[in-house]
């Protein structure tokens, strides 16, 4: 059966393209006139009669059953009317109407989007932030100027591309990497200038194989790293789910601007240089003696059988820090800290000068009263003291190469600044007995670019008792408050004289007080001449005579030595009443204080340190290296530094602790093994508790093999900490390259090394509280 | 057909190339820090309006656009690399954003509906011409109220006739409805001859309560259904021909527009990369 003819009176001619169709055409039997332009019905009937001459004549299509046999109407109309219908859209009409509704619902959505307030941030947000950013919400203005007052600041389509720095002050106002947030590293221009100047300096070439087609396609990150700001998100990609590592960076990206690149860290990383170890350490201990020599001769407890047992990791297992003193070092160094086995003990903090009282009282200078038998030297504390007042200072001065126990060659000017000088010392003593600690305070802060604070004071005050400094004035200057006052009155009554010893100064000590030994039972000749001694030695005569200079100078080496050794092991070698005379044998002050504290010995004010990590020695060896060099420049405070800072000074700080010379010129003592103000984060990462289980018998030697013919003691003779010489070799590339495989352990850029190299810092955050909450 | 077969592994050649290079592209990106999004953004927008103007082009066929079997050729094979740049241009990744699913979501419904398209018109057209007679796809409902008059004329006649009203009922119960309207559309569009099997059965078994003269009827009847089967065939086959572009056209301009305000929004919020 045939479906489909084609003919003038077989079929009728299809017009798809047409908007309406007859609503008939779906059961099949559609008009012949169809609906018009406007989709309205225009069937009445089944043909158009035509007329010829005066007939009218059938025209139904042959399709439709051909010629009717009633024919048409006399009035011509066709005797067959047709049903109307509802037209119906053509298929191509139906989808030019979809398509409309389509856009219009399209365009209505972004219209509805851009302009409404209420989901816009949420729709346009092109994915969910990090975790890290998750707290930001759909809140876009946080970090994007281009929401400005909750609506979308269109004029910024303009200078997007200008200003490509914009969005990333808004990422610094959180995350502040320093003055260089937005350089490459975080790193100032002139830093990376030099970083890169040296590296393209060393003459290797990259090797990286797809260098050339890299370089190609890529923009030219070298030259914009050093001239533009670099935008955080060309590293760090947001809006990339909650899971996203914003810092995951792939290796081939980290040496986009690099000027040396290489494939893989295998193949073409350059070798380390002067790895890990960029300057000398701030604790000085020589490893390899220690190891050789010390720890095989001294095998305690105190020593360690590993590196363990004086290191340990930190929290994040990535430095070996250095374990406390009192679990490494006490062992063998304590007693020595406090003066044990020592030739100083103790450091003069006041002492009294011998001074030629007789030629002030000639030329008629007024110093009052005077011990006579004083004869030390200002110490560096006082003179720094003294220091303070600007015309005490400029009379030290002037003073400097005179003795003030011989002033019979000075001009007027000497011998004026050299009273000055005593009274200054009178009232310093005067002062810090009537005043107390705060004296310290209202000395130390006047002196240029000092700004302690009340702990440091209290620090540098040492504790010093208040009747140890009373008795020591009482003793020294009985009648001081009177002599001030007259000095400030006016009153010339008190003539220059020496004052004489007073019966009780001093305390008994040993070699020139009697030891008070129990008369033995039977005689021996060590006893009768120790008895003898006594006689000798208690005859305040001689010891207070002239000769007393000669015997005070050496007096503390001759209490050590008689106190440590001569006397207690002549007296355990003697006859049975060894240990009678030892305990009661008054000891000297110095021995009296061996944990450390303030005494009085002639006429000298002492202080003897408490052990490690003593504040007074500590703090005033930090207040004076500051005031070495520069505007800060104290001569004073250089003698008190160099008095303390000494390889063999009391307390043997600078046995151990180095001396860093400053930016600024000053100097620093590093009393922690780990140097503040130092760059915090390095360019190189690494983990030791991560590579524990890489170690084997020869345990943490695997990587840090010693280096024994280092001269590590010479490193510290000066203060630059870059120049020296390590205890350990180099680490070369070929320890970690044998693990670092993608196989292994993993050979990614950022494994090892930071792209910051300032930590990220929170301080702009506001993070005031109300008391209202 | 030797020639239609070279052109295709030619133009299948330019495809695969350029998709190598567009995937070389992307990668070697991944490898700096210059952000590639941008590239591949722009092309594959260059592309889908390349692809969208193929409609424009039908729309003015009075101007000297070049053929539109050209245009077809180079809208079918665009459309296919299309799909490769959007895969790089999203990274491999499902977008998260609510405008990006959205966007991506029209992409893969205009791409998809694209791709159904094409292996339809291939598929189909070479059904059209293998089963029954090719009639225009307007002037089926015609030929449908035709031959069921036809039935429904040889049913009247053996009423009639024989004074038997078994193939009236067998009509009124199996037929009627299969010949009033057309019927197993996603059969035919599956390619299954299995509801025309089911009619023959019937119809087969129905023969053993007719005589002679009702079987001649019964035989002419069931030419009939065959016929109407292909005619449905073609219905269903041609409405999928048509219909697939209701998806297609419509949803390609509303992925121009959302592409659009995408455009605008990565420039607004680039954050200075």
């Amino acid at each position: 059966m045939r479906l489909q003819r084609f003919g003038i009176d077989e079929s009728q001619y299809e017009r798809p393209d047409q908007k309406w169709i007859c609503g008939w055409t779906a059961k099949g039997c559609p008009c012949v006139e169809g609906p018009d332009d406007k989709g309205m019905c225009r069937g009445t009937a089944e043909c158009i009669p035509v007329r010829r001459g005066d007939r009218w004549h059938c025209q139904r299509h042959e399709g439709r059953g051909g010629t009717c046999d009633t024919g048409p109407l006399p009035d011509g109309r066709c005797c067959l009317t047709v049903t109307r219908c509802q037209p119906v859209r053509s298929l191509r009409a139906k989808r030019g109407f979809v398509g409309f509704w389509v856009i219009a619902a399209t365009a209505g959505f972004i219209f509805y989007i851009v302009g409404s307030p209420w989901h816009r941030n949420s729709v346009i947000s092109p994915g969910a932030l990090s975790s890290s950013h998750g707290i930001l919400g759909n809140d876009c203005a946080s970090c994007h100027t281009a929401m400005k007052e909750g609506t979308l600041d269109w004029s910024r389509l303009k200078t997007s591309a200008a200003v490509p720095a914009k969005d990333s002050n808004l990422c610094v106002e959180c995350h502040d990497m320093g003055v260089a947030s937005l350089n490459a590293h975080s790193l100032l221009k002139s830093d990376l200038a030099d970083i890169t100047e040296r590296i393209a300096t060393t003459g290797e070439k990259s090797s990286r194989s797809l260098d050339p087609i890299l370089s190609f396609i890529n923009e030219d990150y070298s030259s914009k790293t050093h001239n533009e700001a670099l935008a955080c998100a060309t590293c760090h990609r947001e809006h990339r789910g909650r899971d996203h590592q914003l810092t995951e960076m792939g290796n081939q990206r980290c040496q986009t601007c690099h000027v040396y690149k290489f494939d893989s860290f295998p193949d073409g990383h350059p070798e380390f240089s002067g790895y890990p170890f960029e300057a000398r350490t701030a604790i000085i201990f020589d490893h390899y003696t220690h190891i050789s020599e010390h720890f095989v001769k001294d095998s305690g407890a105190a020593v360690p059988s590993s590196c363990l047992d004086c290191h340990q990791p930190d929290s994040a297992g990535r430095r070996m820090l250095v374990r406390d003193f009192s679990v490494t070092c006490a062992g063998c160094h304590d007693d020595q800290i406090r003066g044990h086995g020592q030739m100083t003990k103790s450091v003069s903090f006041l002492q009294l000068p011998g001074i030629d009282v007789e030629t002030f009282a000639e030329r008629g200078i007024e110093v009052g009263r005077w011990p006579e038998d004083a004869d030390g030297d200002i110490t560096p504390f006082m003179r720094l003291l003294l220091s303070s007042d600007p015309a005490i200072r400029s009379a030290l001065n002037r003073i400097t190469d005179i003795e003030l126990y011989d002033l019979a060659d000075t001009d007027d000017e000497q011998i004026e600044s050299a009273g000055q000088v005593v009274i200054a010392i009178k009232n310093l003593i005067y002062k810090i007995e009537t005043e107390g600690h705060s004296y310290f305070n209202s000395r130390l802060r006047k002196l240029p670019g000092n700004s302690l604070d009340d702990r440091q004071l209290r620090h540098l005050a040492g504790g010093l008792p208040v009747d140890t400094i009373t008795k020591a004035r009482e003793q020294w200057f009985p009648d001081l408050a009177r002599e001030l006052s007259g000095y400030t009155s006016g009153d010339k009554s008190i003539e220059p004289e020496f004052i004489s010893k007073p019966p009780d100064l001093p305390r008994p000590e040993l070699g020139n007080q009697p030891p008070q030994v129990v008369p033995p039972t039977s005689a021996d000749s060590d006893e009768d001449i120790l008895a003898d001694t006594d006689d000798i030695l208690d005859d305040d005569d001689i010891l207070g005579g002239d000769d007393e200079d000669l015997l005070a100078e050496d007096s503390t080496d001759i209490i050590d030595l008689s106190d440590d050794e001569i006397i207690g092991e002549d007296i355990d070698a003697g006859n049975g009443v060894a240990n009678t005379a030892t305990q009661s044998l008054p000891k000297s002050p110095e021995e009296w204080v061996h944990t450390g504290g303030w005494y009085q010995a002639n006429y000298s004010l002492n202080y003897r340190p408490t052990g490690h990590s003593d504040d007074f020695i500590e703090s005033w060896l930090t207040i004076t290296s500051i005031l070495q060099t520069g505007s800060r420049r104290i001569a004073a405070a250089s003698d008190v530094f160099t008095t303390l800072a000494g390889r063999q000074s009391v307390g043997l700080c600078s046995k151990c602790h180095s001396v860093d010379s400053q930016a600024d010129g000053t100097l620093a003592v590093n009393w922690h093994s780990r140097i503040s103000g130092v760059e915090q984060k390095p360019f190189t990462k690494f983990s030791h508790s991560a590579h524990f289980n890489v170690v084997d018998r020869e345990g943490c030697m695997v990587c840090h093999e010693l280096n024994r013919n280092a001269d590590y003691a010479a490193t510290f003779k000066r203060f630059d900490r870059t120049v020296f010489h390590g205890n350990f070799k180099d680490i070369k590339r070929d320890s970690c390259s044998t693990c670092h495989v993608p196989e292994l352990a993993g050979n990614r850029c950022l494994d090892c090394h930071n792209y910051h190299v300032r930590e990220s810092s929170f301080s702009q955050i506001d993070s005031s509280f109300s008391s209202r909450k | 057909m030797i020639r239609f077969r070279k052109r295709r592994a030619v133009n299948i050649g330019i495809l695969a190339a350029l998709s190598v290079a567009a995937y070389l592209c992307y990668y070697l990106n991944t490898l700096t820090l210059s952000n590639g999004n941008f590239g591949s953004g722009w092309i594959l927008l260059g592309v889908m309006i390349f692809l969208a103007a193929y409609n424009g082009r039908k729309k003015f066929p009075f101007l000297p656009l070049g053929r539109s079997s050209v245009w077809l050729q180079f809208h079918a094979y665009g459309g296919l690399l299309s799909i490769f740049l959007f895969l790089c241009h999203i990274q491999f990744r499902i977008p998260n954003g609510c405008l990006e699913i959205v966007l991506a979501t029209l992409f893969v419904i205009v791409a998809g509906s694209g791709v159904v398209g094409l292996l339809i018109s291939r598929s189909f057209a070479r059904r059209l011409s293998a089963q029954g007679e090719e009639v225009i796809y307007e002037r089926i409902p015609l030929f449908r109220r035709n031959i069921s008059k036809a039935a429904e004329g040889l049913i009247l006649q053996s009423v009639s006739e024989m004074q038997s009203t078994v193939l009236a009922s067998f009509y009124r119960e199996y037929l009627h409805l299969f010949f009033s309207r057309p019927r197993y559309f996603w059969h035919h569009i599956f390619g299954s001859r299995e509801p025309l099997r089911i009619l023959t059965r019937r119809i087969k078994a129905n023969n053993r309560y007719l005589d002679e003269s009702e079987r001649e009827i019964m035989k002419n009847i069931t030419e009939l259904v065959k016929v109407k089967y292909d005619l449905d065939c073609h219905y269903a086959l041609q409405s999928a021909l048509k219909g697939w572009l209701f998806v297609h056209i419509p949803l390609t301009f509303a992925l121009l527009l959302v592409a659009g305000l995408h455009v605008l929004l990565i420039y607004l919020f680039r954050g200075g990369i």
